[in-house]
């Protein structure tokens, strides 16, 4: 076989950087094509269920958006009326989006802080430490709809465990679910029990921070507190950046709680009503699939949005250690 | 022997290929859809016991209904409870010893409604299924059930069979759609004990919407922290739709095809619950309400003493005598304006009934069980059941029969004519439209902001008339 460097049929002259792919001997072709086979075969269950569960209900409710559609009947083509629809005059909608927003604007910034100051607490080493993370992190192997109704006692106007505490403190008791006021904080605190998934994560990412920086810094005289501002927070990040994202999903996707406290009705006056038990109850107690739809094509579109945000501004404080800003 | 070398030279990589083939395969099978059943030939019926006497009309041309082949009617259901699922188990048992043929097999979903609609859409919908009156008209807007019609003709059933009200809710669109199962005779459950320690007559529950504001006013009694330790009578968010019949209201008019929330008697009684909580105090009553264990909870307020009034149906005397074995209780009607029995013309008397979705495979046989458990036997199966019977002609068997099971000593015993009253006067029901639920829902947010003081009862009322209509026409159009 001959080389591109051995070259001939040029009058006699090497070609010296002239490239010639070298030719595949057809036994590697076979084997090749037989990996490549063998490739797609062990992961075609998985591609599968992409198609079929993940890609073709996302197209087929992008086509029933633009759908007057009730499950049973066939879809009639309203093109985007239920978006006109939803924007201009469904009296709920600015409603349930207004309670989705205020929830996530206030539970995922707060919800980061606590996972933090647990993590940095939780990574202290003392006697015990592995009960104490325990502790910390079976909230949040409970279930969901578990939580919601022991809350639903903790959070008792009258004889919960929260207001005798406000009341021993002195303090006036809160009608918490039974307030407009106080049904989404209530959630959020709810929430924030639940915050062991991302102490754990914390925690993981505190384990990366190399005791090197902790130790030249202290050489340098830093304190606790600036070591964690100077060093720690920066090399965790990333962290905070991947549960920043997934809260963010999560935090719009609020619905299981909510339902479960306030019996689907989203009370009191609408306080609870959140964005996706409106879609909830459009599609399957209003028939209203296609507004549903709808909707859920809204919901898409703003968390992509928001979190296309995030992407873009991570450049700015996200740090890969040993990577240029 | 060439099988053993061949079997030493399989490498890993053919190894694996190999299984995941099989495995799919497997795969593939076990999720091939079953095949179609063979079709039934309809035999002729078998006469189940008939319970006597009854006043349906002998069927003049009658289908035949229980099948010569073996069938398994699959029969979707909501989940009641326990206790009162077992009770429609042993009805389809009860059909099956009359019927060999026909086996039951029951699914028992509080989601029952979401699901059916995936399944009656996927083309697997079961034989029989549960709905109410909330569900039913949107449902069968929606070509979700087969129309019984022929069925009903062929039975000799007609509108004078059941109760009025529950006849109606089974139509749709002029059409019978399904079969009123079980009715709900509202009534107010009053504790004799709660009576006695606020200085009232224990037995002079009130008759009047007056008396009842008097009496509740002698019973409140808040805590040293201020909030409502005994309660009266205190609305809850459905009574809207209560009383706004009793006040002479109305939310539809058929006629017209238009929504009448804001009907002045309407908004009338909606005032009159705004005053009723205002005397309570808005956040107080919602703590209470949200705060207190429900009805069927032990330690409720009403089992304990610190509720004066429930208001349900005949069912809850069975888990008073479970959570409260000791209490003193009595029933009586609910109060109207007047007290006179000739205003209970106005109560609601509505509940659930049985369909055969569109698609079913057995529809024939689901027929003949539906007849046979919910026409023939309605009593029996009200009676076991704990529900309201809904064919006139059986009330007095229905009477008799929870009378023998409850006994003569059973606290409700004295008070069970309530509920017959109740049902045989009540001609109100939720309206049939297929925005029924919506219309519930806007309600319950009229009620709220009106008690909250967000907004006056006519504001509320015509808001939810504006909405609900503007889906109304265009659930019509």
């Amino acid at each position: 076989m001959k080389t591109s460097a051995t070259a001939e049929g040029s009058g006699g002259r090497a070609a010296v950087f002239s490239w010639r792919p070298r030719p595949v001997p057809h036994w590697t072709k076979r084997v090749g094509l037989r990996n490549n086979a063998s490739g797609l075969f062990f992961v075609a269950p998985w591609l599968f269920g992409l198609l079929v569960f993940t890609l073709y209900p996302l197209l087929a409710s992008a086509f029933y958006s633009l759908t007057d559609y009730s499950i049973v009947e066939s879809p009639t083509w309203v093109g985007l009326g239920n978006y006109k629809e939803l924007f201009t005059e469904y009296h709920l909608f600015y409603i349930a989006l207004g309670n989705t927003l205020y929830f996530a604007a206030i539970d995922i910034p707060l919800g980061t802080v606590l996972a933090i100051v647990l993590a940095l607490l939780l990574n202290i080493k003392v006697r015990g430490m592995s009960i104490y993370r325990t502790i910390f992190y079976l909230p949040s192997i409970v279930p969901s709809v578990c939580s919601a109704m022991l809350w639903l006692w903790v959070l008792n106007p009258q004889y919960g465990l929260a207001n005798e505490i406000l009341r021993a403190l002195h303090l006036p008791a809160l009608g918490w679910m039974a307030s407009p006021t106080w049904s989404k904080p209530s959630l959020i605190i709810m929430d924030l029990w639940g915050a062991g998934t991302a102490v754990v994560i914390y925690l993981a990412g505190l384990q990366d921070v190399p005791d090197s920086l902790y130790e030249a810094a202290q050489l340098d005289g830093a304190g606790p507190v600036r070591r964690i501002w100077h060093i720690t927070l920066p090399m965790l990040t990333p962290v905070i950046f991947f549960n920043l994202v997934m809260g963010l999903i999560g935090a719009f996707q609020y619905f299981t709680q909510a339902y479960v406290m306030t019996r689907g009705q989203g009370g009191p006056m609408d306080s609870t009503l959140f964005y996706a038990l409106l879609i909830f109850r459009n599609a399957f107690q209003y028939f209203k699939m296609g507004f549903a739809s709808a909707m859920a094509w809204i919901l898409f579109l703003i968390v992509l949005a928001l979190t296309l945000l995030l992407f873009k501004s991570s450049s700015r404080w996200v740090y890969y250690g040993g990577a240029m800003r | 022997m060439a099988l053993t070398k061949r079997l030493a030279t399989l490498d890993r990589r053919a190894f694996l290929r190999r299984a995941g083939i099989g495995a799919t395969s497997a795969l593939l099978a076990a999720c091939a859809p079953k095949p179609a059943p063979a079709p039934t030939t309809p035999a002729q019926v078998e006469s189940t016991k008939a319970p006597e006497p009854t006043a349906v009309p002998e069927p003049t041309a009658e289908p035949t209904l229980a099948p010569a082949a073996p069938v398994t009617l699959e029969v979707w259901w909501v989940n009641w409870a326990e206790v009162w699922n077992q009770a429609m188990v042993d009805l389809g048992k009860a059909y099956t010893a009359a019927n060999p043929n026909v086996q039951m097999e029951w699914t028992f979903s509080p989601e029952w409604q979401q699901k059916l609609l995936a399944r009656v859409a996927a083309g697997d919908a079961p034989d029989v299924t549960y709905t109410y009156y909330g569900a039913q008209a949107g449902l069968a807007s929606k070509d979700t059930f087969l129309a019984l019609d022929e069925y009903a003709a062929q039975a000799g059933i007609t509108s004078t069979t059941f109760l009025p009200s529950m006849w109606a809710e089974s139509l749709w669109d002029g059409k019978l759609y399904c079969i009123p199962g079980g009715a709900d005779f509202i009534v107010f459950f009053y504790s004799k004990t709660t009576f006695k320690n606020a200085g009232l007559d224990p037995e002079a529950p009130p008759k009047t919407a007056a008396e009842l504001v008097d009496c509740s006013a002698k019973i409140l009694k808040y805590d040293s922290a201020g909030n409502v330790d005994v309660m009266g009578y205190g609305p809850e968010t459905d009574h809207l739709m209560y009383w706004s019949f009793i006040f002479g209201g109305d939310w539809y008019d058929p006629g017209q095809k238009k929504i009448t929330a804001n009907h002045p008697k309407n908004v009338e009684a909606l005032e009159w619950l705004v005053e009723q909580v205002k005397k309570v105090g808005a956040d107080k009553l919602t703590a209470w309400m949200t705060g207190q264990p429900d009805a069927y909870t032990p330690g409720n307020p009403f089992a304990t003493g610190r509720s004066a009034f429930l208001t349900t149906g005949y069912w809850m005397g069975q888990t008073i005598d479970e959570l409260a074995p000791d209490l003193e209780y009595g029933i009586t009607h609910w109060p109207t304006l007047n007290g006179t029995p000739e205003e209970r013309k106005n109560y609601i008397v509505q509940g659930w009934m049985v369909a055969i979705p569109k698609g079913a495979e057995n529809a024939d046989a689901a027929w003949g069980f539906v007849k046979s458990a919910f026409v023939d036997n309605n009593w029996k199966e009200s009676c076991d059941t704990v529900n309201g019977c809904t064919v006139l002609a059986q009330m007095e068997q229905f009477n008799k029969c929870v009378m023998d099971l409850k006994g003569p000593d059973n606290r409700m015993t004295p008070y069970f004519h309530v509920f017959g009253e109740t049902g045989s006067a009540g001609t109100k029901y939720w309206p049939v439209v297929p925005v029924n639920q919506m219309l519930f829902d806007e309600m319950v947010r009229a009620y709220n902001a009106a008690i909250n003081g967000q907004k006056t009862a006519q504001q509320a009322l015509d808001e939810t008339t504006e909405i609900v209509q503007k889906e109304l026409d265009k659930a019509l159009s």
